[in-house]
């Protein structure tokens, strides 16, 4: 604003400014007549003169806001986001190769665990028709054709399945269900039981077809089993900084209000205190250049470790879960050699009564149709499918405790946390349990899960000891203590954590700024422009 | 006009905004003074109660 006293329009201000103040509007001289003439001639002049002044400083004005679109048009950085949707699509993909080479199922893997969970007890029969359709039609994806005698878990579900693959109307299904309902009240428990044996007895197959898909990706985005998770973090690591400090998105949080950029500026008094909030003495102005660096390399990797720790506190369920079992690890080992030996003994059963049902349907060689025999085979069956779906929920307890066996003494939090991925049945009942999860299906949860297992910035938890006697909020205060942050265990405790973070954060996005080709300067002009063209519109839309 | 749009093009978007500031007070200044027939007459008023009581 140096040369501003110099700038020809400013003159002109005062230059009117003084001319209007000077003029003469009465004289002396004269009667009164003349006096009012002269006053009144005057005043006229002079209106004519403001109005002329007028006419011309809005033209000035108009100029300068022009001028500001012109700039504004120019200052704004470019919208990269569709240059980052092939980086973000990268991190997808690579992000699929870690699910397929990690040792989750693959009826997880490949979707087929998310459509059996959906069936549930309250759905209904609509819902039901749409998983079944949605199951047959991912096997085909698979190159597996579903038929009728995939079906025949039970008498119930195969006369079921048999009206549903003729693709009989919604109608008549209806009736269908209606018809098994009364004899056989837990039908959807029988369909569900009877997809997760079609998992179970094509386990070869899709093994052979997670192998092959998992063959021609890897070669597609070359990487291999031993590096998939390296390349996986070094893309979302950059894709995530791309994106952190893109100019385009930066701006636009100040633009369009969502922050406002008078509280980023220095000197603002929002700055001041979120600075000094993990500042040693309470005053960040008062530490010298090199503490400053020191202060600012330190937050960065502060609000990495908050959101870890925040995402800890998320799934810390979990991990008491996984903590309480690690008790009865040993005992666990026998009882599910011993319920898997069970479970096979009772499939056999389920067999043969359907066998018996069969015979007394009169199919076979010399059977014949007996209607008793029908009716008690159905009656068993129904007693022995409650039985065996009670004893797959203890064989599905017993595999995630079994499992806690495979951990060494020396184990991370993170080791502990990526066991519970190896049981679908166990995150489901996790995230069907906890009410927070309640907004978001299934899906969405295990997948926000495995991605906090796999985030790359992930570092503190994989280096506690999951056994050991540890208080993580003294470990994170103690750490940033050594990096001298002011870091205290209550700034971080599950109840003020989301504060500390939203300060951390603030500091990052003036960090992200400042590591970006635009500054807050010059956020801060766009800002200022835009309230002038802004109002500017406003009025002209008035107008209209 | 096309030597002051010049001019306005070569300012620091800071003078840039320092000016249009500058002419908006003046804007509003000059809205000030304009005398309108309402002001003369309260004026007039005011003068003839004068004239009376002297």
């Amino acid at each position: 604003m140096d040369n501003l006293s110099d700038n020809v329009i400013v003159k002109e201000i005062g230059i009117n400014e003084n001319h209007i103040e000077n003029f003469q509007l009465e004289t002396e001289e004269g009667t009164k007549r003349t006096k009012e003439k002269f006053h009144l001639n005057a005043v006229n002049e002079r209106n004519d003169y403001v109005q002329r002044q007028r006419t011309l400083f809005d033209q000035y004005r108009i100029a300068c806001e022009n001028e500001m679109k012109k700039r504004l048009k120019n200052l704004m950085p470019q919208d990269k986001s569709s240059q980052y949707q092939e980086g973000i699509k990268e991190v997808d993909d690579l992000l699929y190769l870690v699910k397929l080479n990690s040792n989750i199922s693959n009826g997880f893997k490949l979707g087929l665990d998310f459509i059996v969970a959906s069936i549930r007890e309250d759905s209904s029969l609509e819902n039901i028709n749409q998983v079944l359709k949605k199951f047959i039609d991912r096997f085909q994806e698979l190159g597996i054709t579903l038929s009728l005698s995939d079906f025949s878990y039970t008498m119930f579900t195969e006369q079921y399945m048999s009206s549903f693959l003729r693709n009989s109307s919604s109608e008549v299904m209806k009736d269908v269900f209606e018809k098994i309902y009364f004899a056989c009240p837990d039908i959807k428990m029988q369909l569900k039981m009877n997809l997760i044996h079609i998992l179970e007895k094509n386990k070869t197959q899709l093994e052979k077809y997670v192998s092959s898909l998992k063959n021609k990706l890897f070669m597609e985005h070359q990487v291999n089993s031993s590096n998939v998770i390296e390349k996986y973090t070094v893309v979302r690591y950059q894709s995530g900084n791309e994106v952190a400090i893109d100019p385009y998105y930066n701006t636009i949080l100040f633009t369009e209000g969502t922050k406002k950029i008078s509280d980023y500026l220095e000197g603002s008094a929002t700055r001041a205190k979120n600075y000094n909030m993990f500042a040693v003495g309470g005053d960040y102005d008062t530490l010298n250049d090199e503490e400053k660096n020191h202060y600012n390399s330190a937050t960065m990797g502060l609000y990495l470790t908050l959101n870890e720790l925040k995402k800890y506190y998320h799934y810390e369920f979990i991990l008491k879960d996984l903590l309480e079992r690690y008790k009865n690890k040993d005992a666990a080992k026998g009882q599910y050699v011993s319920k898997k030996k069970e479970l096979e003994k009772e499939e056999k059963t389920r067999v043969s009564i359907y066998k018996e049902y069969q015979k007394a349907c009169g199919v076979g060689l010399f059977a014949k149709k007996n209607e008793t025999k029908m009716k008690n085979a159905m009656l068993k069956m129904n007693e022995h499918i409650r039985k065996l779906n009670s004893l797959y929920e203890e064989y599905r307890d017993l595999d995630i405790t079994n499992k806690l066996n495979n951990l060494t003494e020396s184990a991370s939090i993170y080791d502990l946390f990526t066991i519970a991925l190896t049981s679908f049945p166990f995150l489901e009942k996790c995230f069907k349990k906890e009410e927070i999860f309640e907004e978001h299906s299934l899906e969405e949860n295990v997948e926000e899960y495995f991605k906090f297992i796999y985030n790359p910035n992930n570092s503190v938890l994989r280096k506690i000891n999951v056994f050991a006697e540890y208080d993580i909020i003294s470990v994170v205060a103690e750490k940033y203590k050594l990096l001298n942050l002011v870091v205290t265990s209550e700034m971080i405790d599950p109840d003020n954590i989301d504060a500390t973070m939203e300060s951390v954060r603030f500091i990052n996005l003036i960090q992200n700024i400042e590591r970006s080709p635009i500054s807050l300067h010059t956020i801060d002009i766009m800002c200022q422009m835009l309230t002038i063209i802004g109002k500017d519109e406003e009025e002209k839309s008035e107008t209209i | 006009m096309d030597e002051k749009i010049e001019i306005i093009q070569k300012l620091s978007n800071e003078d840039l905004l320092a000016l249009h500031s500058a002419i908006l007070n003046h804007l509003k200044y000059l809205d000030e003074k304009v005398i309108t027939e309402d002001e003369e007459e309260v004026k007039e008023e005011q003068a003839d109660g004068g004239e009376e009581n002297g």
